[in-house]
C-alpha cells in the first residue's frame, strides 16, 4: 500500500509487553493462516498427484506395470516406454506440426487483430459499426453450426488433410480483435496527430506507432492464442486423416490406437513427453497467461 | 476523429474521408474475409442445411422441417440433450461454486508466497490439453489395476466402477472437467477479489462487523459480477461439451455419457446425414442462446454493479 500518511505515524516505543503481545497476536494469526491453508494445500496437491502419477508410471516397466501398490517414485529410471513412444508413431513429426500450425496460428492472428483492431478504433469508415456489432454476436454462435459448411469449404479450397486446415480459419480472431481495440482506443489522438502533420500514412501509423505501444496486449494475445491452438482437437479430428499431417493430441489418440497401447506405460511416457512443452511454456509465461485470463474475464467477453 | 480532419471542409475532407475509409477496410480486410468465408457463409449454409436431406454425395433434398420433427422423436437426441443439460448443470455448478470457494479462501491467506503458489497449482492443468488430461485420467481410473481404486481398497472402500457403469462414468467425466477448469474460474474470481476496494473492509471493522458478515456483506455482492460473467461462459462451454467424452468413453457405457456434439458429430461424419446433424447444431445454437438472454436478463435482478 502507498499510504503516505503511515509513513510519518508515531511509532509506539516496544516495552517488553508490547514485543509479548505482538508475538502472541503472530501466533494466532499464524495459526489462522494454517488453519485456512490447510484444506487448500490438500486440496492442490490431489490436483497435481495425477500428473505425478504420470510420470512415475512413465518409468515403470510393461511387466511390472500391474504392481500394486504403485509407487510415487519409480524403482528405476528406465527409457523402455519413451523409446516405445517413438517407435510406434512419429511422435517427432506430430510435435513439429504442432509446432508449424501453433506458430502461424498466433503469428496470424498478431497481425490480423491488431490490423483490425486498429481499423475499428482508429478509422471512420462506412458499415464499421454494424461489421463490429456482427463480429461480435459471432462470438455467440457455437462452432458446430459451421462445422458442415466449414468441412466443405476446407475441401473446396484444397486443404482438406493438409496443416493449412488448421491455420488458416483461425489465422483471424474477433476475440482478439476486439482486446486490441479496447487498447488502440486508450492511445492519446496527440501522438497520432502529430505523425499526421509530418505526413504519415496510416500503413506508417500503424506500424509506428501503434503496434510499437502494443507490446502487453498482443503478449496476452499471444499466449492465449498459442494455449488454445496447441491444445486444439476437435477440427484437427475433422480436417486431417494421416498420420503424417496430425497435431499431437490427435496424434495421441493415434498412438492409443496402436496395439498395446492402451493404458500402458507408453502412453504415459507420451503423455509426459505432452506435458513438458507445455508446463515449460506455463512456468515462462505464468504472469501474463493468468493476467490474459483475467483481462478476458473482466471485459467481460 | 482527430482535430484535422474535423476542421477540414469540401473537396479536401471528401478525399481525406475517402482516403481513411479505404484504408479502414484495407485494415479489416483479412479478418473480414475469414470472418465472411469460415463464420457468415458457414452459419447461414448450416442453418439452411438443416432443412435439407443430403449425404454429402447425391443432391440435397429440401424436405422443411422434417429434420427438427424427427429430432423431437428421436429417443438418442432427447437422450444427448439430457445427458448435455445434466452435465453442462454440473460440470457448471462445481466449477463456479468451487472456484468461488477456492478463491476466497486462498486470498484470504495472509502468506503471499503460498497464495501465489496455490493459484498455480490450481490453474496448471487448465494449460494441458483435454486429450491428455483424459487420457490420463483413463489410466488413472481403470476398474482393476487402476491407481485410485487400489487406494481406495487399502483405505476399506469397494472398486468404484470410474468409468465402466453409466451413473459413475458420468460423474467421473463431471469430476475430470472440474478438475481441469476450477484453476480457470479460481482466476476469475481472485481478480474479481482484487477489485475489491479495502477501505470497504476496514470501513466494516471499524463498524464491528466479524468475518461472516464481511464475507456475506461485502465479499459475496462484490464478486456477483465475476460470478456472472462466470456462469454465462461456463454454461456455454459446457453445452459443447465433446473431447473428454470422445476420449474417455466414446459415449459409453450404452449411451450414458453421449453429447449433443458427439451425436452431431456422428451424423455428420459416420452416417453422412448432413441436414439431420445440422438441424441438431441449429437446435444447439438455440439452446445457447436462449440460456445466455436468459441470464443476461435476470442478471440485472442479482447482479451488483458498483
Amino acid at each position: 500500500m502507498t499510504n503516505a500518511a503511515f509513513v510519518y505515524k508515531h511509532r509506539p516505543i516496544p516495552t517488553l509487553e508490547r514485543l509479548l503481545d505482538k508475538l502472541r497476536h503472530n501466533w494466532r494469526s499464524y495459526l489462522a493462516n494454517a488453519a485456512l491453508a490447510a484444506p487448500l494445500v490438500i486440496g492442490a496437491l490431489i490436483m497435481f498427484l495425477p500428473l505425478v502419477w504420470a510420470v512415475s508410471f512413465s518409468f515403470g516397466q510393461p511387466h511390472e506395470f500391474f504392481k500394486l501398490p504403485p509407487p510415487i517414485i519409480p524403482s528405476a529410471l528406465r527409457l523402455d516406454n519413451y523409446e516405445a513412444v517413438f517407435e510406434r508413431v512419429d511422435f517427432f513429426r506430430f510435435f513439429i506440426n504442432s509446432v508449424i500450425v501453433t506458430a502461424c496460428v498466433t503469428i496470424g492472428q498478431l497481425i490480423t487483430c491488431s490490423m483490425a483492431g486498429y481499423a475499428f478504433a482508429r478509422l471512420r469508415f462506412p458499415g464499421k459499426r454494424i461489421i463490429f456489432i456482427l463480429f461480435l454476436a459471432s462470438m455467440m454462435v457455437p462452432q458446430h453450426v459451421t462445422l458442415i459448411p466449414v468441412f466443405i469449404i476446407i475441401r473446396g479450397l484444397g486443404m482438406y488433410n493438409s496443416l493449412g486446415a488448421l491455420i488458416f480459419p483461425y489465422a483471424t480472431s474477433v476475440f482478439g480483435t476486439f482486446l486490441l481495440k479496447q487498447f488502440f482506443e486508450t492511445i492519446p489522438d496527440e501522438l497520432e496527430d502529430a505523425a499526421k502533420i509530418d505526413g504519415a500514412g496510416f500503413l506508417q501509423i500503424y506500424r509506428r506507432i501503434m503496434l510499437p505501444l502494443a507490446g502487453p496486449p498482443l503478449a496476452t494475445l499471444a499466449i492465449l492464442t498459442f494455449n488454445s491452438s496447441w491444445n486444439s482437437f476437435f477440427w484437427p479430428l475433422i480436417f486431417i486423416n494421416s498420420a503424417d499431417k496430425m497435431t499431437l493430441p490427435l496424434g495421441m489418440i493415434y498412438l492409443r490406437g496402436q496395439d498395446g497401447v492402451t493404458n500402458s506405460g507408453v502412453l504415459m511416457a507420451a503423455i509426459v513427453l505432452n506435458l513438458i512443452p507445455v508446463l515449460i511454456f506455463f512456468l515462462i509465461f505464468q504472469r501474463r497467461l493468468v493476467e490474459g485470463v483475467t483481462l478476458s474475464g473482466l471485459k467481460g467477453i | 476523429m482527430s482535430v484535422m480532419s474535423s476542421g477540414l471542409r469540401g473537396k479536401r475532407f471528401n478525399r481525406l474521408a475517402i482516403n481513411e475509409a479505404v484504408a479502414g477496410y484495407f485494415f479489416i480486410l483479412p479478418t473480414l474475409l475469414s470472418f465472411l468465408v469460415f463464420f457468415l457463409v458457414p452459419t447461414i449454409s448450416g442453418l439452411g442445411m438443416s432443412f435439407y436431406e443430403w449425404d454429402f454425395f447425391s443432391a440435397p433434398e429440401y424436405v422443411g422441417l422434417e429434420n427438427f420433427e424427427e429430432l423431437v422423436g428421436d429417443k438418442l437426441f432427447i437422450r444427448t440433450l439430457r445427458n448435455t443439460a445434466i452435465f453442462a448443470l454440473s460440470a457448471t455448478a462445481l466449477n463456479v461454486g468451487l472456484g468461488m470457494f477456492i478463491a476466497i479462501g486462498v486470498n484470504s491467506i495472509g502468506w503471499r508466497w503460498l497464495r501465489a503458489l496455490l493459484r498455480t497449482a490450481y490453474f496448471i492443468p487448465f494449460v494441458i490439453s483435454t486429450v491428455v488430461v483424459a487420457l490420463l485420467f483413463g489410466f488413472l481410473l481403470q476398474e482393476s489395476v487402476g491407481v485410485v481404486n487400489y487406494f481406495l481398497t487399502r483405505l476399506g472402500i469397494a472398486r468404484v466402477p470410474w468409468l465402466t457403469s453409466s451413473a459413475w462414468a458420468f460423474r467421473s467425466i463431471v469430476m475430470i472437467d472440474v478438475w481441469k477448469h476450477v484453476g480457470f474460474f479460481t482466476l476469475i474470481f481472485l481478480a474479481g477479489l482484487q477489485g475489491i476496494p479495502r477501505e470497504l473492509y476496514e470501513a466494516a471493522v471499524v463498524d464491528g462487523a466479524g468475518r461472516r458478515v464481511r464475507l456475506t456483506r461485502i465479499t459475496i455482492p462484490l464478486l456477483t459480477p465475476s460470478l456472472f460473467f462466470s456462469l454465462i461462459i461456463a454454461l456455454i462451454g459446457a453445452f459443447q461439451v465433446f473431447e473428454s467424452m470422445f476420449v474417455l468413453t466414446n459415449g459409453g457405457p450404452g449411451d450414458a455419457t453421449r453429447t449433443v456434439v458427439m451425436y452431431l458429430y456422428r451424423e455428420a461424419f459416420g452416417s453422412f446425414n448432413m441436414g439431420y446433424a445440422a438441424s441438431m447444431a441449429v437446435v444447439l445454437f438455440f439452446i445457447i442462446l436462449a440460456l445466455t438472454i436468459t441470464q443476461v436478463r435476470l442478471g440485472d435482478r442479482w447482479v451488483f454493479y458498483r
